[in-house]
């Protein structure tokens, strides 16, 4: 029984496409999930210090133009940095998924590293990828993912273009001592892997989710686990009980922020 | 990559169900379920048959599809599988019930052992007519399908009242054995059923199936 209800703020913008189901996936985790434009924010008709947490959905937005995320990440930056930080500063969480993690790596919005010094770039296979992958969950001491065991392969489905994982060695370096990998491709044995097709975009260290190991409350990851929420999404249901993994990452999200 | 698709009439047909996990798979679960022919065939119409096209016959005699029997038969499948209690459900259609026994395996990994003999409904085996068996095999008749039930004690009253017959087996080996009786007429390993199967999509598409 959770103390209160979270309440999370699902962010709309020109070609976000996935703040439905994401907002569902939200709402049956226990949370108040609301969609939320992103010009609503701007002219102050909704206030992101009503929120627990903020989300930004898959999707396009502004049509991948420039690079994936970028025009995104520069009106957030523009009009709602101030407010954003107030919410990581209250202990509030935000999650990027797909088009998000872009947006959020493009923002800035990590502690660790400086922006350009880590980014989502081209898949090396040259085109969008969209089938299931097999992770494993790194790190369970993370607001997102601690109701998973660790260590723990779980599959989800990835669906991007530029979703290839780069940072400079500095940064990448960093990520990896500070324990700031979350969720890695994995190959058949488990083992973390660059190698196509078990790595979709050749990223580096096999990166699929990350988070901020300085305030533990962003994290962004490309696969979307809003699309396995329910068990009758995975293709192979009837054959297999295969929990509804991306479910668990919104139920950790909902747990940490009841108890804020 | 580009794949360029060879002029295909494509119909496809939707239809909203309430709960999603009522709906049903083609392929078999498990091994040791009976396999029930479901409708009547017509097995000496292949007319337009794949079977008559690769020996490169046209034929003068299609199934006529019983329209009235038809209905029946749908309505009584999704009874049964709304309550559960069939297993995998897959039309007889192009290729005949050779071909649908043949993706039931291929999906499910499972081999199968059927007797033609038990689904030869009122005809009988004539010599110098169309070999039964093969009318019966490569038949596409509209409106028959493959159902798994699961093993136990028979229960009489699932089929009640519609054209059925418990035809064979499916089992652990990954083989399909044909039967006429205690005559062997055919036995042919999965993974070259399967191979098969991929095989004209590789020619078609140029991809890895």
């Amino acid at each position: 029984m959770l103390l209160r209800k979270p309440r999370v703020c699902v962010l709309k913008a020109k070609g976000i496409n996935c703040d439905e189901e994401t907002a569902y996936a939200f709402s049956i985790a226990g949370a108040d999930a609301q969609v939320v434009h992103i010009n609503e924010l701007r002219y102050g008709r909704v206030a992101l210090r009503d929120f627990d947490i903020v989300v930004i959905p898959g999707g396009f937005s502004n049509g991948d133009d420039v690079a994936a995320g970028k025009i995104l990440a520069i009106d957030l930056m523009a009009f709602l940095k101030d407010e954003l930080l107030a919410l990581i500063e209250r202990g509030g969480l935000i999650l990027g998924i797909c088009n998000g993690f872009q947006v959020i790596e493009q923002a800035g919005l990590f502690a660790l590293g400086k922006p350009r010094e880590r980014v989502l770039t081209m898949n090396a296979s040259g085109h969008f990828e969209h089938r299931w992958v097999r992770m494993r969950v790194e790190k369970t001491a993370c607001p997102f993912t601690s109701a998973f065991e660790p260590g723990s392969i779980i599959t989800l489905p990835v669906a991007n273009g530029e979703g290839k994982y780069w940072a400079s060695d500095e940064v990448l370096g960093q990520l990896n001592s500070s324990g700031g990998v979350v969720l890695r491709y994995v190959d058949d044995e488990g083992l973390a892997t660059r190698h196509y097709p078990e790595n979709p975009n050749d990223s580096l260290s096999a990166i699929a989710g990350v988070y901020d190991p300085i305030t533990a409350q962003v994290f962004a990851l490309m696969p979307h686990p809003e699309r396995f929420v329910t068990k009758t999404q995975h293709p192979n249901w009837r054959r297999a009980a295969i929990e509804p993994f991306g479910l668990k990452i919104f139920e950790s999200a909902v747990k940490y922020a009841a108890s804020l | 990559m580009v794949i360029m698709i060879p002029l295909v009439l494509c119909i496809s047909v939707f239809g909203r169900i309430p709960d999603v996990e009522k709906t049903m798979s083609s392929d078999f679960k498990s091994a040791g379920s009976d396999i029930v022919l479901l409708g009547s065939l017509a097995p000496l119409s292949l007319g337009g048959s794949v079977f008559y096209d690769t020996l490169g016959y046209v034929g003068n005699r299609v199934p006529r599809c019983d329209l009235r029997g038809a209905p029946r038969i749908m309505r009584r499948l999704y009874e049964l599988i709304t309550a559960g209690k069939v297993r995998a459900v897959h039309d007889v259609s192009q290729g005949g019930m050779g071909a649908t026994l043949a993706e039931m395996c291929i999906g499910g990994r499972f081999g199968a052992d059927v007797d033609l003999r038990k689904a030869r409904g009122p005809y009988s085996r004539v010599k110098g007519s169309i070999d039964l068996p093969l009318g019966i095999f490569y038949n596409e008749m509209a409106g028959c399908y493959l159902v798994e039930v699961p093993k136990g004690p028979r229960d009489e009253t699932l089929f009640e009242g519609v054209p059925h017959a418990y035809i064979g087996t499916t089992t652990t080996q990954q083989e399909i054995k044909v039967r006429w009786g205690s005559e062997r007429l055919m036995a042919i390993d999965l993974p070259t059923v399967t191979a098969a199967w991929k095989r004209r999509m590789q020619e078609v598409f140029h991809v890895a199936a």
